[in-house]
């Protein structure tokens, strides 16, 4: 793409999404209280998650009351960091019409090499390093993506299975222990014993992504790329550059969330996370965060992320076979999006149903 | 049949062939082991129904699941006492009717398919494990082993006629029935499609019938092939599938499909592993092998398309 395309002024008639053009008006009204109504708003295609978690906390209150007990809701918020944090990249990754399968070997990847590296002895060092080698991953991602011209779809698909066996190669496919305190408290400390320190650390990443999506230049551009890429081109935006940095962001939210998952279990496998990569992308969709692109919150991504982790502690409570909680899983994922599809009216619905 | 699509994947067969050839003359011979021959069969039938699908412009992750599940049922069937062709006869059905169940998901609720056979996905796999209780069915049937392992007519592997038979079907069916060409249609602009009076319901639901017949057909092959059916028979390999598809010139953008071309990417793959295991080197390279062919594939292939569309970037 050339300097002078860049700049160049968006052709009359040309439709932008209505945010990209509509964002000067509403960044100028940044008030905090009209910044809370505005994120607390329940929004039509995130009413599902809603529903399904009030209906389940009041359900759980009857039916378990344990579950409120400090010692559970500690469980479950720790339970709702693992899969909140790789999931706020993929938020921004699915919101840019983008995708990421590999998050599942980036999971294990990452704390592998952090441990290879620098040992057990500074937590420090490995946690960066991990979360290092996780925006390396990206980087490797993005650049397939925007130089090789590859969707990211296949392009992640490809390096889920490069990634995975190279962290079972480094490995040699056997587990490395986890020892260093920092590390161990990082997965299962917190503060007073209700908040996991993983839970703030999901708190700090998706702030993050937030601010990214709605307050920086870039989550415009995200945005405007993940609902009309053509127009986004020719408007002027960078798309490589775009693409590339939310790669690289999600990589290193991925090896974040790996080295928590270490800590949680005090040891390192290449395939920790089975399953990871769609769990996080079900966690996005329940969100609310449409997989067509464009529109999409971190809210909805916390609130679905702390939805699968009530249901499957939910379950344990009630003394439930586990097995059910893949039921469940897949039972959640259409009840939400269902709700969130009632009331859509006059659209022809075979076409929502083959646009995946 | 032979599209320029395709052309790509043969060359690279041809490459990867003449290659282990020269570096170890046992590479062909190693080829005609049971095994690969086996999970070769299993690896295209699944790959040709998932071309089916993506020609659709749709994606179907719940193969594994299925794969599993038809094993399973056919397993505990066969331990009932029930006899071989109607356990045969049931699994074929279960697979089928678990691909309906999902394009009505698709159809009935609007999901996209894409998180309808993620829903599908994790659902099947909590049927499989609360019939099994997470233990492993075995199987012991020489017959239902045979079907799968044995030869026809003294030495063709009979899973490669299984496999050339569904070849067959699928081929005709997308080239030579209205359902086929119905198929591309929506995967190429489904507005169009339904301007020109395409029912897409029914095709959706007809599309996804015909995979899940096959993933059935996969399991209970895997399933008679290793005689036992747990939860982790398939695992996976609806990634496999998708990458198999797309290794042999479909693209994911939906319209086209190149049946030829998944099953030269499904032997591709298959002789890439059976080289590496003849070369010793160890296990834990293959997906790392298999990966980069992936990337590597459609780099070459976006840098080609890339000079006829400057500055635009596939999403």
């Amino acid at each position: 793409m050339s300097n002078e395309s860049r700049h160049e002024a968006v052709p009359g008639g040309y439709a932008l999404p209505s945010e990209a053009t509509g964002s000067v008006a509403k960044a100028r009204r940044g008030s905090v209280a009209s910044f809370v109504r505005a994120g607390i708003r329940i929004r039509r295609d995130r009413s599902g998650v809603w529903i399904l978690n009030l209906a389940i906390l009041i359900f759980l209150a009857f039916a378990a009351p344990n579950f409120f007990g400090l010692g559970n809701i500690e469980a479950v918020l720790n339970d709702t960091a693992i899969l909140g944090i790789g999931a706020a990249g993929m938020t921004i990754l699915i919101i840019a019409g983008a995708f990421d399968l590999s998050v599942t070997a980036v999971m294990g990847l990452a704390p592998i090499v952090g441990l290879t590296v620098a040992g057990n002895d500074s937590g420090l060092l490995v946690i960066l390093i991990s979360v290092l080698t996780g925006a390396v991953l990206g980087l490797v991602n993005g650049l397939i993506v925007t130089r090789g011209r590859v969707a990211p779809f296949v392009a992640t698909l490809g390096t889920l299975f490069v990634f995975g066996s190279i962290g079972a190669i480094i490995s040699k496919g056997n587990a490395l222990s986890a020892t260093n305190a920092l590390l161990l408290q990082l997965g299962t400390g917190a503060v007073s014993n209700i908040v996991p320190y993983s839970f703030l650390v999901m708190l700090g990443a998706c702030g993050l992504c937030h601010i990214l999506l709605r307050r920086l230049h870039i989550g415009r551009w995200i945005r405007a790329a993940g609902s009309n890429l053509r127009a986004a081109h020719v408007s002027g935006i960078d798309l490589r550059a775009t693409y590339l940095s939310i790669f690289v962001l999600s990589g290193a939210l991925t090896g974040l969330a790996g080295i928590v998952l270490t800590g949680y279990l005090a040891s390192a496998v290449a395939t920790q996370a089975p399953n990871y990569n769609l769990n996080t992308i079900a966690a996005v969709v329940v969100g609310g965060t449409s997989l067509s692109g464009g529109e999409g919150t971190l809210l909805g991504t916390v609130l679905a992320s702390w939805l699968f982790a009530v249901v499957n502690n939910g379950l344990i409570l009630l003394g439930v076979n586990s097995y059910w909680q893949y039921l469940a899983t897949g039972i959640i994922l259409v009840l939400a999006l269902a709700l969130g599809l009632l009331g859509v009216g006059g659209k022809f619905w075979p076409l929502a149903g083959l646009r995946s | 049949m032979l599209a320029a699509d395709s052309a790509a994947s043969v060359i690279a067969l041809i490459a990867v062939f003449v290659i282990f050839t020269l570096l170890n003359p046992r590479f062909l011979t190693s080829l005609n082991i049971n095994g690969v021959v086996v999970s070769t069969s299993i690896s295209t039938i699944t790959g040709l129904g998932m071309t089916l699908i993506i020609a659709m412009r749709a994606l179907d992750l719940s193969v594994g699941s299925i794969m599993g599940f038809s094993a399973i049922v056919a397993a505990q069937l066969l331990a009932a006492g029930l006899p071989l062709w109607l356990v045969i006869v049931l699994g074929l059905l279960i697979g089928a009717g678990l691909g309906l169940g999902n394009g009505l998901l698709i159809v009935l609720l609007g999901l996209p398919s894409f998180v309808a056979t993620l829903a599908s996905l994790s659902m099947i796999l909590g049927g499989e494990l609360l019939i099994t209780h997470g233990e492993t069915v075995t199987i012991h049937n020489a017959e239902f082993a045979r079907l799968v392992i044995g030869n026809v007519l003294g030495y063709i592997p009979a899973a490669v006629l299984i496999a050339l038979v569904v070849f067959a079907i699928i081929w005709t069916i997308f080239y030579r029935v209205p359902f086929g060409r119905h198929v591309a249609a929506i995967g190429g602009d489904i507005r169009a499609a339904i301007g020109a009076g395409i029912n897409v319901s029914r095709v959706t639901l007809g599309a996804f019938t015909l995979i899940g017949l096959c993933a059935g057909l996969s399991g209970l092959m895997t399933g008679a092939e290793l005689q036992n059916a747990d939860s982790t028979i398939g695992a996976g390999s609806e990634l496999t599938a998708i990458a198999v598809v797309v290794i042999g010139g479909t693209s994911l953008m939906g319209g086209r499909g190149n049946l030829f071309g998944t099953v030269c990417a499904a032997i591709l793959l298959a002789s890439i592993k059976a080289g590496l295991n003849i070369a010793n080197v160890s296990s834990l390279y293959e997906d790392l092998v298999f990966g980069s062919i992936l990337i590597i594939a459609l780099m070459v292939d976006g840098l080609r398309r890339g000079t006829r569309r400057k500055g635009m970037l596939v999403v």
